[in-house]
């Protein structure tokens, strides 16, 4: 499944809607789907906030795919060379009054999913997520 | 993401219904900044939000810390489970309040809100401040090992959380030999126990981890529910005991037959703070409301008070003065002061020093309970061994059931396996599953081989270890059978249907066992160097196994030649040979095929259901090795423990039937059918023996070479002289095979040689 967004929040549902619809055809429990919508808006919205110095519109790719007991989705963009994987993590342990705002994104979808990988190819970000389908 | 916005008594309750992601966001923070509502309590009803991204934490976490700066804060409803998940990774869980329903949440807010109406007191020469809370209940709760069928258990195996606020006598981290139960004191934030004798330090837990500590309790006392009264006490050094008798006496519920305290304070000397639990009682008053079973008027260590109630309590001195800061709640207070070097040692409540400061958290309880009442119901049927501490674990594994009926499994050898049929907590019966329960390692390996082996490659069998708890030395795991047919599902072992089908049966269940279950392991063999002789050693599972020869059997392992009156012919000592071949053989290597193999699959660890699925079980050995090293596991099974072997006649029959087993050269030759006796089960062990070689050679892509197989072989061979449950008849049958194995693999490297 291959969705084009632009560089906007707002054309976020598109790829809710999309995931969603795909979830039903390759049965994927509503769950799974829901942790994998969350991942990719966390990162598309990080990509939205951080990758382009220009206010251009730009196109940002994401596949996802089933294979083999595993879910695997790619971002790609053609923003700056961005590694969200390279910042810190938050401190989750910050008392309400220490706590730094944002930042929180990246650390949710490391949380929610297996693996997670960063590449960089050609003139592109390339975001690589991985979510394993364990039994019920 | 849709928001509503209601009062209910003063609380504002913002209803949201969507997804609160970064549109949601927008929309949340616009409607929140029009909000002008006099309480700084707000409530979330999230329980219409499936989805909640970085974004929306974002905006919860700016509204929490702009209503913070007014002491107030929110209380979230309703937490959905993505909702929760993401909440608990950001480290929002101990950071926003967080209620189960709405109802709660309101309350909770409400209790925020009421630091009014405030009184002022004069107890003597106390200044004391009284704030009332908003109506709640509370109880007692006594916990104490119960009595079953007349026999009376030493000590009752539960854990930190169960207990929460409680004192008593125990021992915490569960029972330990030579250990006797001392005085202990346990709360959510952090629990301790006196030491040895007076002088010695206490012990102590603080953290999370704290609340899965196992305590075994021999009597004890706790405190649950709200608090009907907060009270700051103020004044020039005083009693504490005293103190809480004026409180008592000054009633703060109408008329209270028993009282709860927990108490915060600062002493006159050193250390300098303290921390108390107690309970104080009118036991004329009690016994007509409260406890007509006399509970409380049977607790040890009461002291009187100057009323004439009595009391009981323990607790805790303290190195640092509590903060006792006027907007904190208890739980965050005791959180400030559980720390380890905060904590000094458990005292009794007599041994208290007096006090300037204090603030007691009232408790005027409804009702008194045995604190058992609250937890699961573990019922277990047969009369085997039961553990009291295996009920700590057993309702880890069930928390989310309301009771739990476990009937053995026979079998087992380190660890016994219940089936079990649980109830929810509203009486629903759920899917039958399984309970084991052993040692940690084990139980630990069985886990680990699992992750690695089982659920990534066997996932068609259904078997998912769906909890795992440990309690002291043991630990148990909960599997569900995902094709079980329903509630009603039998599970019985393949053992029963091995012996109740008619043989056809029997060996199309083994085939589906191999071709359907277990192939995705077998299918996949890896080509390498295994060391054969040190991989199958015996001597690692039952390193008693020459000793035992040598004593049931009267076979030396230092003589060469084993004679086998049975057949009439001398053949080689299997004795000597594991002895003297095997150290020799151990740093010989070989190519040859290995898989991941279960490791000890017999016929006790496989249940069939009554639509012939199958499901495997116990991968506490499960990992790669010789590849038919399963098959050669099993048909030690069939022959020695699913024939009969009653009379000498019968072990004549079986050693001239081994005979023609061992008499074949090659893993693709069916061994004759060699057997003059009269048990129908040798001929089904026969069919079904044959078919575990043909499986063993379709498994190692049809080499030839059966040593490999005679050496896995050997190891359950040599095991069944230490079996326990087995008659000298079947040890010296099992004595009789290895010999003829020894032969086989001794006449196979002749010829090679």
């Amino acid at each position: 499944m291959t969705v084009d967004l632009r560089n906007h929040l707002l054309d976020l549902p598109r790829l809710t809607d999309r995931l969603t619809e795909w979830g039903e055809q390759v049965r994927i429990p509503e769950p799974l789907v829901r942790q994998l919508d969350l991942a990719l808006e966390e990162i598309v919205t990080n990509v939205i906030a951080y990758a382009y110095s220009d206010d251009d519109e730009h196109v940002i790719r994401v596949d996802v795919g089933v294979t083999r007991g595993e879910i695997t989705a790619v971002v790609e963009d053609d923003g700056v060379p961005f590694n969200p994987l390279e910042r810190a993590a938050p401190d989750t342990t910050a008392g309400i009054e220490d706590r730094e705002i944002g930042g929180l994104g990246i650390h949710i979808v490391r949380e929610l999913m297996d693996r997670v990988r960063y590449d960089r190819v050609g003139n592109r970000n390339r975001l690589t997520i991985t979510k394993l389908l364990e039994p019920a | 993401m849709d928001i509503d916005l209601s009062f209910d008594g003063g609380i504002p309750v913002l209803t949201l219904a969507g997804r609160f992601d970064g549109a949601g966001a927008v929309v949340f923070d616009q409607k929140t900044a029009a909000i002008d509502a006099e309480s700084a309590q707000w409530v979330v009803d999230m329980s219409s939000v499936a989805y909640l991204s970085s974004l929306g934490i974002r905006s919860l976490v700016v509204l929490e810390k702009r209503l913070k700066a007014r002491d107030g804060g929110l209380v979230l409803a309703g937490i959905t489970p993505l909702v929760e998940r993401v909440l608990d990774v950001s480290g929002l869980e101990n950071v926003l309040r967080i209620a189960g329903t709405r109802a709660r949440a309101v309350q909770m807010a409400r209790a925020a809100v009421a630091t009014a109406p405030t009184i002022e007191m004069a107890f003597g020469s106390i200044r004391a401040t009284i704030r009332r809370s908003p109506p709640g209940e509370s109880a007692i709760e006594w916990w104490a090992p119960d009595t079953v069928a007349g026999f009376e258990r030493e000590l009752l195996a539960v854990e930190v959380k169960d207990l929460g606020i409680a004192f008593g006598t125990g021992i915490l981290g569960g029972p330990a030999a030579f250990e006797a139960p001392r005085p202990f004191v346990s709360t959510l934030q952090f629990a301790g126990m006196s030491g040895e004798d007076d002088v010695a330090i206490s012990d102590f837990v603080v953290g999370d981890a704290s609340q899965l500590m196992p305590v075994a309790v021999e009597a004890a006392w706790g405190v649950s529910g709200s608090s009907a009264a907060i009270v700051d006490l103020e004044g020039s050094p005083f009693g504490l005991l005293e103190a809480l008798d004026d409180i008592f006496e000054r009633g703060i519920s109408p008329s209270p037959a028993a009282l709860g305290f927990v108490v915060l304070a600062h002493t006159d000397g050193e250390p300098p703070g303290l921390f108390a639990v107690a309970i104080a009682f009118d036991p004329e008053r009690t016994q007509t409301s409260l406890d007509p079973e006399k509970h409380l008027e049977g607790a040890a260590g009461q002291i009187p008070l100057p009323s004439g109630k009595r009391c009981i309590g323990s607790a805790v001195t303290l190195n640092v003065r509590p903060a006792l800061e006027r907007s904190s709640d208890m739980r965050s207070e005791l959180r400030q002061d559980a720390a380890l070097e905060s904590l000094r040692a458990i005292v009794g409540l007599r041994a208290c020093a007096q006090v300037t400061r204090a603030r007691v958290w009232v408790f005027a309880p409804g009702k008194l309970r045995d604190g058992i009442d609250k937890l699961l119901t573990v019922n277990v049927e047969g009369d085997g061994e039961w553990r009291p501490e295996w009920d700590a674990i057993v309702r880890r594994l069930y928390h989310d059931c309301g009771s739990v009926t476990l009937t053995p499994l026979p079998g087992g050898f380190m660890s016994s396996t219940y089936k079990a049929v649980a109830y929810d907590h509203d009486g629903r019966r759920t899917l039958p599953s399984v309970v084991k329960i052993g040692p940690v390692a084990l139980t630990r390996r069985e886990q680990q081989a699992n992750r690695e082996y089982v659920s990534r490659f066997i996932l068609n069998n259904g078997t998912s270890v769906l909890g795992d708890a440990q309690h002291g030395e043991w630990a148990g795991l909960r599997y569900n059978f995902l094709g079980v047919n329903g509630p009603e599902s039998r599970l019985v072992w393949l053992y029963d249907q091995y012996l109740q089908r008619s043989t056809p049966e029997v060996l199309a269940l083994i085939e589906r066992l191999f071709t359907r279950v277990l192939k995705p392991w077998y299918a996949q063999p890896r080509w390498e160097q295994i060391s054969l002789y040190r991989d199958h050693t015996p001597l690692r599972l039952f390193p008693s196994v020459i000793e035992t020869g040598e004593q049931v059997l009267g076979i030396s392992a230092d003589t060469k030649e084993f004679v086998c009156a049975e057949l009439g012919v001398t053949l080689p000592n299997p004795f000597w040979f594991l002895k003297h071949e095997y150290p020799k053989r151990a740093a010989e290597s070989r190519l040859w095929y290995t898989a991941v193999s279960h490791g000890d699959l017999n016929l006790r660890n496989v249940l069939v259901d009554e639509r012939d699925n199958l499901y495997v079980i116990d991968f506490s050995e499960t990992h790669p090795r010789n590849a038919v090293s399963d098959f050669a596991r099993l048909e030690p099974v069939l022959k020695f423990e699913m024939t009969r072997i009653e009379t000498d006649d019968d072990v004549r029959s079986l050693v001239e039937f081994e005979q023609g087993l061992t008499s074949v050269s090659s893993l693709d030759e069916a061994p004759p059918f060699v057997y003059r006796g009269d048990d129908p089960l040798v001929s089904r062990a026969h069919a079904a023996i044959t078919l575990l070689r043909r499986y063993a050679d379709r498994a190692t892509l049809f080499e030839l070479d059966i040593v490999p197989y005679w050496v896995a072989m050997l190891e359950w061979t040599y095991a069944v002289v230490c079996y326990r449950q087995v008659t000298p008849r079947h040890k010296r049958y099992a004595a009789c095979s290895a010999a003829l194995i020894c032969r086989s693999i001794l006449q196979l490297e002749r010829r090679v040689g």
